[in-house]
């Protein structure tokens, strides 16, 4: 079966782009969940939303206006913020509704056939194209070279943002290319999973590493092999089945984290007392 | 030669005013403690020692050019955050331009183990800091703030929620830097403290300086109290406030 599997385009598109929004779920997933970013990284993702619709409406990658529009929500929330002093809660929940508004109401305004937008809210992993690959492919190195080449600075400002700031270094900065980074994976992810699982996929590997490492770096690796793991093997499921591949990689993973985390705290009680 | 000089400074958030025309000299080498009820503007003092925020009118000028040590409450952190001791440290050994591939050289690890020796926290060092407990990270943290070299250090409620062993054990450790360096402690815990300050500096919203008399210190109120003079009326009346407060709240 395996061999059929690969003879096709599209099933190896689909496990490259598994495989690459693993590495960037891992890395990115370690950073929103440290940092606790998570509902924010959920604000951007259906914020991108509107961004989407956009693209379609002006016959544009509609992927491109979801990547303006989610650079710009995450943007607009921390600046916002800082010049408010509302609270980010109630900021992304109006950005949230705000782009899901503005992606419904520029689809009804575009002329023909609307649509058909289940592929951005849960994902087709099964038409990424080959030209997407090599986009998420340099998406990606961008991301890991960024964390890489001062991942330092990163590891001081998730841990103690406040001392970080004292040193003199510039926080702000780094804050802002933490979200365009964001903004980033999760347009990646959109297309492999959709934006209503994209925060599965950024927490439940992560919350997995988690069990088995007190070191930011083996978190993000291992989160990037634990996340692969689940794709692939969601995939191989979804096409086995003929279920929708987006659903059931997070079935798996969400039942995945269950598991382990069980049988982890039996161990470990074990352990406790031996 | 002072450190640090305030003149005339206020803090507004909005149309709340924190701090409110602030002077203040810190001479070089001196150890202060800044006291204050809760809400009256002891962290926005230090958070404008700290330049992390900008000051609404007056000035703040702070001598030598690197930064303050700064020794944050250990108990905000979050100590499942996957980062050892070492790496903890090492923080502060972070150069302030954002240096591409920058990775800590063997001098910034044997600089960090020295402290690390001083202070006795050497043994720990790979653990991760959640197997550390209070007093050990209150170190650890005290470590990261040495590493920077600093000529001030700022310490925000180094012992609170400590045992007295370890609360003593903190206060002889900051006590031995004195010689080298200007100290600010803020702290609730006037009373421990009071052996080894210089001076206080009283802040509700306003700052009154108090310079810690050692005949007082040594002589009789020091016996009874363990506060001077000047101190004690202050922090009783604050106290008689705060009982007549809950009386009339009980009514």
């Amino acid at each position: 079966m395996i061999k059929t599997l690969f003879g096709y385009t599209f099933m190896q598109n689909a496990f490259m782009a598994a495989i690459l929004a693993s590495i960037v779920c891992g890395v990115i997933g370690t950073i929103i969940t440290q940092k606790r970013l998570v509902s924010m990284s959920g604000g951007i993702a259906h914020a991108s939303f509107g961004g989407i619709g956009l693209g379609y409406l002006l016959d544009i990658e509609p992927i491109i206006g979801g990547l303006i529009f989610s650079v710009l929500a995450s943007l607009g929330i921390s600046i916002i913020k800082r010049k408010t002093n509302t609270y980010s809660d109630t900021l992304i929940g109006m950005f949230w509704s705000f782009g899901m508004a503005l992606g419904i109401l520029f689809i009804s305004l575009t002329p023909g056939y609307p649509p058909d937008m289940t592929s951005y809210l849960f994902g087709d992993i099964l038409t990424v194209s080959s030209l997407y690959i090599k986009m998420m492919a340099i998406l990606s190195f961008i991301i890991i070279f960024f964390i890489a080449c001062i991942f330092n600075y990163w590891r001081a400002y998730l841990f103690d943002e406040e001392f970080t700031k004292t040193l003199g270094v510039n926080t702000l900065a780094l804050e802002y290319t933490l979200f365009i980074l964001i903004s980033l994976s999760i347009v990646i992810l959109t297309k492999v999973v959709g934006i209503i699982l994209v925060i599965a996929l950024l927490t439940i590997p992560t919350a997995i590493a988690k069990l088995f490492t007190y070191n930011l770096k083996n978190m993000m690796t291992l989160s990037s092999i634990i996340g692969a793991i689940f794709s692939i093997s969601g995939l191989l499921i979804s096409y086995q089945y003929n279920i929708p591949s987006g659903a059931t990689i997070i079935l798996l993973s969400v039942i995945g984290f269950f598991l382990i985390s069980l049988i982890y705290k039996k161990i470990s009680r074990n352990q406790f007392k031996q | 030669m002072y450190d640090v000089e305030i003149k005339d400074l206020s803090v507004y958030y909005g149309s709340v005013c924190a701090l409110q025309n602030i002077d203040l000299k810190i001479k070089s080498k001196e150890f202060l403690g800044i006291i204050g009820p809760n809400g009256g503007g002891k962290s926005t003092l230090l958070k404008v020692l700290l330049r992390l925020i900008k000051p609404t009118t007056g000035s703040i000028s702070i001598r030598g050019s690197g930064p303050i040590g700064y020794v944050p409450q250990f108990a905000f952190f979050d100590r499942s955050f996957p980062i050892n001791v070492l790496d903890v440290i090492l923080m502060g050994k972070l150069p302030k331009k954002i240096k591409w591939f920058r990775r800590y050289s063997a001098k910034d690890i044997n600089h960090a183990e020295k402290i690390m020796e001083e202070l006795g926290i050497l043994e720990f060092k790979n653990r991760q800091i959640k197997q550390l407990s209070g007093g050990q990270l209150q170190k650890v943290l005290i470590a990261r703030a040495l590493i920077t070299d600093p000529k001030i250090l700022l310490l925000d409620e180094p012992t609170s929620s400590l045992d007295s062993k370890t609360k003593k054990e903190i206060y002889e450790m900051i006590n031995r830097l004195r010689r080298e360096k200007t100290i600010l402690i803020v702290t609730h815990e006037t009373e421990d403290i009071f052996p080894y300050i210089d001076s206080i500096a009283y802040v509700n919203k306003t700052l009154k300086y108090y310079k810690n008399d050692l005949e007082l210190s040594h002589g009789i109120v020091k016996k009874m109290y363990g506060f001077p003079n000047k101190l004690i009326t202050k922090e009783e009346i604050i106290h008689r406030k705060l009982v007549s407060y809950r009386e009339d709240r009980d009514d």
